[in-house]
């Protein structure tokens, strides 16, 4: 098969159309994110809506930036394999302005909420200067601001590339934001020397956005995490933060992948061996997930100082408190769970089952993410059981849902102004020129 | 001196890449016999030192009261880093498919083996009392005594040794097939019977293949988190304490970056020189020199993070402990070293964003030269400083290395250099196998075999 | 049954796979293969099973793993000192032994694994089909057929690109190695 034979053949299928089915499913799980949020508000404990939202839009931003990443980070590291996802994981970008709403609600009405911004007057060090209300408040949606737009950025000459790639004609049949956004005036110009140009400028944005993701992220994972007991501190936090986003991102990507495999036209470029090289990396990050939960963990139960400590301790062993019961289910969700049925070849070949595990573990870091923001700032006080926590839980579980619905249904319409694969990446052509082009 | 060529192998055919490799091993030339000389009169003075130490106790070293870990746990710290690069390269590499590893991994595998046997030495070395270190090993004795499985320095002896044990291992289970190759290229004689007797008879037969790929994949998978885990376990050498400037969560993964960039670095330093000796330039590429840099350059900036973080977060905690230490160390009595190591870990390598410094060898050859060197500092910084500046003022102190020290310093770069020299003319420091895989199957065009 | 023994000796990688592939269609028996480099194609095709290593390296693994955890555990029972304020049984620190102890179990016994279903040391080195050049750039598949067909074959090895087609003389017949 040509170059030209693999582009048409891309374009055969049309512009994404996930199928009446998904739209449905999506519509349904809006309604029962606004019913989540309807019952943190009005049913939960004090502040059970503003932690749902916080959850929300630490994963929502999370994922939003995390999706252009992997698309760099195969850029950087001239993968070989990946690169039928690397459009899928572009797409996540609807995510973001999903992130920027919640993000702006939250500062706006919902900063009554966090637990510090009462007596500023405690806080010592550097604290008393750096949780100042206007200065966080600028911080926080500077930083998703600016991670945003260096992404966006990312996106715009990622896609160009690929309709620079495209010959003139094929291009009409495409509408939509990301056509209108990086298909402009490309009739009349040298389109080879579009792509080229475009190439080369991924190649100089790849490594910016890798340095903005881990600054912005490390001080959005402070600032919104973190610092709401102002009194704990781990320097690993930021890492740790970023770490399960790209983890979750990444189960995400295998979820679409399986379910939309097709609807979308994916077969022939996404094989069970291609799955398999997903679910390989979904490992890895599984690994490194972990590696980092234990680093911190072990430094802090050696450590035994009481600030460290007694933050963990109340997640973990307070049988007084309902949390330790969501953290252990979290530990097994994101690390024994996923660890040992990935370990298995036939898991990471079958679409159904790898589409469970990452189910698993996208759960697995939200309930992480819960456990590090529901006991700051909802008003559970020892002792309390674990019904305490049912219907705060539900609400969060069922907010993600609906940011999740909201999420893939932008992303779904981000899809649609572009091609499925990136038929302007020389990798991705070489890849399937040297397997052979199967089916 | 910029070279940009396309990793395109293919223009060579089989029978000149296993030429050029095994040529490698021809008899020595008179720089090699002269740098060998040189570090045996290093070694040799390592071996002076460690002697005079041992007669006289570890009062010849400037330990004392506050700073009892100095110069040999910092250098110990220093070769273990330095064998991370190996694994990473030989390992992780090969599970991601990254081609470019098969140029370069041979080499870089035996810096690790080498580099880990040199670091061994010192946690020995530092014991004073060499002779009882059997204490530290878990067998059962008649004083019923066990090793302290919850102190992590006994966690290090384990970690240490085994990850010495499986690259080793992985080491010689890839020479294998090469071995078999300079078995082949050999007159009969003594070498040859030796060569067949170490290449287990290898044939390349397909039953041996088969079972050695779906070894070597999961060498590769076991090796990767152990490499990981080792410098996680050296980390917590330090972590596991409260001592300011060493308790803190983001020890073992600035450790393992800090490793792996070390070990490049070393990688780098040796690999420019030995490709130009060895007149291999058309094997190992400076397109191999260059992925090597950006890696550099990747760890040098997760590392730069690091410092950055900790630097914040002594500040935002309002720990007047963490406080004192984060402001100690860049103005303190350590100012030189903490500067040394800031500049050549995070500020240098930022030229190689430059892609003319990265693709030229005498820019990639000095800062290599200068991230080992600034790798050394981090180490003395973070240990030294701690421990010269615990919680009370009254405890505190300042820690001079003293000459018996030094010359241990500089015997361990002989011994590592010596073990690496020796190797290079006994066995091919470039895979002759793996090359030839990455060149695709022949007939290819431009091969003339 | 009077069989012969056959050796080809391919320069083309493509046409060292084809005769693999065809031989299944003539009357002949592929005893084994050589190639100097690490050969996915080839050795997909002749050898469907694959390698058992892995149940190896998992149970080397698994036994490391409680290994690790015993010795931790039980020699901590056995001098029984509260030692830096840490339980004398606790769970945290035995999590880096176990994990140590696997990696290096598993190791060994994928070694072990290597050397048992690999046959390695070959103590035989070298069986009269093996040629030095297939450590450099030759493939080589090495036939059994009836003494009948040899001549068919060997002019199918030929015509297939063969750059020579050798008769194995029969002291090599009673020897085998797969």
């Amino acid at each position: 098969m040509t170059r030209d034979e693999r582009i048409r053949k891309v374009l055969a299928s049309g512009p994404a159309d996930p199928g009446k089915g998904f739209v449905l499913t999506m519509v349904l799980m809006i309604a029962l994110g606004a019913a989540g949020l309807g019952l943190g508000f009005f049913a939960g404990a004090a502040n059970a809506g503003w932690t749902s939202i916080l959850t929300g839009l630490v994963l929502a931003a999370g994922i939003g930036a995390s999706g252009v990443l992997i698309s760099a980070i195969f850029t950087l590291t001239n993968a070989r394999f990946g690169r039928a996802y690397v459009r899928l994981a572009e797409s996540f970008a609807g995510f973001m302005p999903v992130a920027l709403v919640l993000a702006i609600v939250f500062v706006a009405l919902g900063g009554t909420s966090l637990p510090w911004a009462h007596d500023a007057g405690h806080l010592t060090g550097g604290k008393a200067v750096w949780l100042r209300r206007g200065f966080w408040d600028l911080r926080v949606i500077g930083a998703l601001l600016l991670s945003f737009s260096v992404s966006i950025a990312y996106l715009y000459y990622s896609i160009r590339r690929d309709w620079a790639a495209i010959p003139g004609k094929l291009r009409e049949t495409y509408s939509g934001i990301a056509r209108a956004f990086a298909g402009r005036n490309l009739d009349g110009k040298d389109q080879e020397t579009e792509r080229m140009r475009c190439a080369g400028r991924l190649d100089v944005l790849a490594p910016i956005v890798a340095m903005v993701y881990a600054i912005t992220f490390t001080m959005l994972g402070f600032d919104l995490i973190m610092a709401l007991d102002p009194l704990w501190y781990s320097t690993l936090f930021g890492a740790w933060y970023f770490i399960g986003n790209l983890f979750a991102t990444m189960a995400l990507l295998a979820i679409v992948s399986i379910v939309l495999h097709r609807p979308l036209g994916l077969g022939a470029w996404i094989t069970p061996s291609h799955r398999s090289d997903l679910a390989t990396l979904l490992f890895a990050f599984c690994l490194v997930n972990a590696d980092f939960f234990w680093s911190q963990y072990l430094t802090i139960w050696y450590g035994n100082l009481p600030e460290e400590t007694g933050y963990v301790m109340k997640r973990t062993l307070d049988g007084d408190l309902p949390w330790r019961v969501v953290s252990w289910l979290s530990l097994v969700a994101f690390l024994a769970f996923p660890f040992i049925l990935l370990l298995f070849r036939r898991v990471k070949r079958s679409g159904f089952l790898l589409s469970i595990v990452s189910i698993v573990c996208i759960s697995g870091i939200f309930m992480a993410r819960y456990i590090e923001i529901a006991p700051e700032l909802l008003g559970i006080a020892a002792p309390a059981r674990l019904d305490a926590l049912y219907v705060p839980f539900a609400s969060a579980l069922l907010t993600f849902i609906g940011v999740l619905g909201v999420g893939l249904l932008v992303s779904m319409r981000v899809l649609r102004g572009m091609p499925v694969m990136p038929v302007g990446d020389d990798i991705f052509h070489a890849v399937h020129a040297d397997e052979g082009d199967h089916s | 001196m910029t070279e940009r060529v396309k990793p395109d192998i293919g223009a060579f055919s089989y029978r000149e890449v296993d030429r050029d490799i095994l040529a490698t091993l021809g008899r020595p030339g008179k720089l090699y016999m002269a740098l060998l000389a040189v570090c045996l009169l290093c070694v040799a003075i390592g071996a002076v030192s460690w002697v005079y130490l041992v007669l006289k106790g570890m009062g010849v070293t400037g330990l004392n009261n506050p700073v009892g870990w100095g110069l040999l746990i910092t250098t110990f710290v220093f070769w273990v880093g330095i064998g991370h690069a190996g694994t990473l390269i030989s390992a992780i590499l090969y599970l991601l498919r990254v081609s470019w590893r098969t140029a370069i991994f041979r080499a870089a595998e035996a810096s690790t083996i080498f580099a880990v046997a040199t670091a061994g030495l010192f946690p020995l070395i530092h014991l004073g009392r060499l002779w009882v270190m059997y204490y530290i090993m878990p067998y059962p004795s008649g004083r019923e005594l066990w090793p302290n499985f919850r102190s992590p320095l006994v966690w290090d002896v384990l970690a240490i040794s085994t990850y010495l044990t499986v690259s080793a291992v992985f080491f010689f289970v890839g020479l294998v097939p090469d071995i078999a190759a300079v078995r082949d290229r050999t007159p009969p004689g003594i070498r040859k019977t030796l060569l067949k007797f170490l290449s287990l008879g290898w044939m390349g037969s397909g039953r041996q293949w088969k079972h050695y790929m779906a070894a070597y994949v999961f060498f590769a998978g076991l090796a990767t988190p152990l490499v990981i885990s080792v410098h996680s376990v050296v980390s917590w050498d330090f972590a596991m304490s409260i001592v300011p400037g060493w308790h803190t969560t983001i020890f073992a993964p600035y450790f393992v970056a800090g490793a792996i960039l070390s070990g490049l670095a070393m990688v780098l330093t040796i690999v420019i020189p030995l490709r130009k000796a060895f007149r291999v330039e058309h094997i190992i590429r400076m397109y191999h020199l260059e992925s090597m840099a950006k890696l550099l350059l990747f760890t040098s900036l997760i590392v730069g993070y690091a410092y950055g973080v900790e630097f914040f977060t002594a500040w935002y905690s309002g720990n007047v402990f963490e406080k004192a230490i984060f402001t100690y160390r860049p103005t303190g009595d350590y100012a030189l070293p903490f500067w040394t190591m800031v500049i050549c870990n995070t500020i240098v390598p930022l030229l190689f964003f430059i892609r003319k410094i990265r693709t030229n060898l005498i820019t990639l050859f000095i800062i290599s030269i200068l991230v080992n060197i600034g790798m050394w500092f981090e180490r003395y910084n973070i240990i030294v400083t701690s421990l010269s500046h615990e919680f009370l003022p009254h405890s505190w102190g300042v820690y001079r290395i003293s000459l018996t020290e030094y010359g241990i310093l500089i015997g361990s770069f002989g011994w590592f250099f010596l073990l690496f020299l020796s190797f290079i003319k006994i066995l091919p420091a470039i895979s002759v196998a793996e090359v030839k895989e990455s060149m695709g199957f022949p007939p290819r065009k431009g091969g003339h075999a | 049954m009077t069989s012969a023994e056959l050796l080809g000796v391919f320069e083309s990688h493509d046409a060292f796979l084809k005769v693999i592939e065809q031989a299944g269609s003539r009357k002949v028996t592929i005893r084994e293969i050589f190639s100097p480099v690490p050969d996915h194609h080839a050795v997909e095709r002749l050898a469907g099973r694959k390698s058992p290593i892995r149940y190896v390296t998992a149970a080397g693994g698994i036994a490391g793993l409680v290994a690790g955890i015993a010795l931790a555990l039980l020699t901590a029972r056995v001098w029984n000192l509260v030692v830096g304020g840490k339980p004398v049984m606790s769970i945290v620190p035995v999590v880096v032994v176990g994990f140590e102890l696997t990696i290096l179990f598993g190791a060994l016994a994928t070694l072990a694994g290597l050397f048992f279903f690999g046959r390695l040391p070959f103590v035989r080195f070298p069986v009269g089909a093996y040629r030095e050049e297939f450590s450099l750039d030759r493939f080589g598949i090495w036939l059994e057929c009836e003494v009948s067909q040899r001549e068919p074959i060997e002019r199918w090895l030929r015509e297939s690109g063969a750059v020579r087609v050798e008769r194995i003389g029969r002291p090599d017949a009673a020897e085998g190695i797969s």
